[in-house]
């Protein structure tokens, strides 16, 4: 089908500014950028250059550092090398994008700080920490979704009307954030990282964020529950200076807690939405029909096919060669995770959706000291939402009548919708 | 098959937890510990020291290790 016969073209966002961030980084413009990364990582696999450059599209790539030299990497060993190596290939390159709008969190430290925060925290997230996430907020969120659905017997966009709105519940809820108040925190964290070039509209955002979770700080200060700001406000960092201990000031929970929120709110949506997408598309919603243990198998396997983030970037700390290619100290380096996914020297027929696929680990979380830390909320809300379309909406189907949907974006992939009618119960 | 863990390296992720759930688990520490090192299928011990975010795990074949 032609491009142009598509309608209507994409409008894919939950506001404004995500629907601007999202058409900049490639969405309704590129569908289908694997053909170009298969090229990319055959010439390659580093070039010169970076990803949206490859593809024609400026973007916020280069906004970031636009005095350095830039480079990009397509393949699994690359990549790999890139995001596990993170003294030579530096987080700092996050730190103009994020500092003024969240603060210094973990995302953009380098070793031996990083692990310093990042150790207080993760045990917050341990899969079995995760488990109590699914009973208090992230089952309960799912189930109202549904019964609204059940109740309207109507088609619905499972991706706008579903799937955008559990991660967002979930962090805000462990935040604390009171439910009726979340759906203007989900405005707020996306404006807050979003794809306007006036920076004003961001850092109102993220100050209105922050004078809500201070207040939120000061609650649980005084008298702290078993949420994630209870846990900030009470662990112990050590400082390795003399060995004194010291609680997290405002500013570094802060910078946590607004990290945390496009961090869980800005990409799980678009994995699990590709997910259904996928799976209502092929074959594969039968298989998963008929065995349910593929489920988790399914998660890792679509999350290696269509990731919701499809680069991580870093900053050379000194002149390094990198598959034979020299890469100048303070130069910015873009690992194409999305790339590294379909390696055909890690997955045979690596553009095939299968979820039978032997499981072996993808990109899609990132490698090395900076892997996802909500990796095992991510999967647990995935396995949620799936496992409740499943059950509770028989003979779900894409709607015949709606338009076809499809997966779009550069630097962001998501679906343009997913429209489904499901029989009464 | 002899799995080592490097606690120093180990973060914590629960990443090998993730690949291999009957053979490691995280300890009070938020450090991976092997519970039973038959818990799981080769390939999955293999996903999981592959997958290790910072190479704490170390797989040998336990006949060498008689040598």
């Amino acid at each position: 089908m032609a491009e142009s016969a598509r309608k209507p073209r994409v409008s894919v966002g939950a506001n404004a500014a995500d629907r601007a961030r999202n058409l900049a980084t490639g969405a309704g413009l590129i569908d289908d950028p694997y053909p170009k990364y298969a090229e990319l990582r055959e010439s390659g696999p580093v070039h010169e250059g970076t990803i949206l450059g490859a593809f024609g599209l400026e973007g916020p790539e280069t906004h970031s550092w636009p005095d350095r030299a830039q480079f990009s990497c397509y393949d699994w060993e690359t990549v790999d090398t890139v995001l596990r190596d993170n003294e030579t290939y530096s987080s700092s390159w996050y730190e103009p994008t994020l500092t003024q709008v969240v603060g210094v969190s973990i995302l953009q430290m380098d070793e031996p700080e990083h692990r310093r925060y990042r150790s207080l925290v993760q045990p917050a997230f341990t899969r079995s920490e995760i488990e109590g996430w699914r009973e208090r907020w992230i089952q309960p969120a799912v189930d109202a979704i549904i019964d609204d659905f059940i109740a309207r017997g109507e088609p619905v966009d499972l991706h706008s009307e579903l799937c955008a709105k559990i991660p967002v519940y979930t962090i805000a809820s462990s935040f604390g954030i009171a439910a009726e108040d979340v759906p203007h925190f989900h405005e707020l964290a996306i404006t807050a990282v979003g794809g306007t070039k006036d920076p004003s509209a961001r850092i109102q955002a993220s100050n209105e964020i922050a004078d809500y979770l201070r207040r939120i700080i000061q609650k649980r200060r005084r008298s702290p529950t078993d949420d994630l700001i209870s846990i900030l406000c009470t662990v112990e960092m050590t400082d390795p200076a003399n060995g004194t201990q010291h609680r997290f000031d405002d500013d570094e929970i802060l910078a946590f807690a607004r990290i945390m929120l496009p961090a869980g709110a800005g990409t799980t949506f678009r994995g699990l939405g590709c997910m259904l997408l996928g799976l209502l598309q092929t074959d594969q919603l039968e298989k998963l029909r008929a065995d349910r243990s593929l489920l988790g198998p399914a998660i890792e396997e679509s999350l290696r096919w269509e990731q919701p983030l499809t680069s991580i970037s870093r900053l050379a700390t000194a002149d390094v060669e990198l598959a034979g290619v020299k890469i100048p100290s303070g130069s910015a380096v873009h690992a194409c995770v999305a790339a590294a996914n379909r390696d055909p020297s890690r997955w045979d027929d690596p553009d095939t959706f299968d979820i039978e696929r032997p499981l072996k680990p993808h990109a899609s979380f990132g490698s090395g000291p900076h892997l996802c830390i909500g990796m095992h909320l991510a999967r647990m809300e995935m396995r949620t939402v799936i496992d409740a379309v499943l059950d509770r909406l028989p003979g779900v189907q894409l709607d015949p009548d709606s338009n076809d949907p499809w997966i779009t974006g550069l630097l962001f992939r998501m679906p343009t919708a997913v429209p489904v009618v499901f029989d009464e119960s | 098959m002899t799995i080592r863990i490097d606690r120093q390296q180990c973060m914590g992720s629960g990443s090998c937890q993730f690949f291999a759930p009957h053979t490691f688990d995280l300890d009070a520490d938020c450090k991976a510990v092997v519970t039973n090192p038959q818990g799981d299928p080769l390939s999955a011990l293999q996903a999981a020291a592959s997958g290790c975010p910072t190479r704490a795990i170390e797989l040998s074949d336990s006949t060498e290790e008689l040598e």
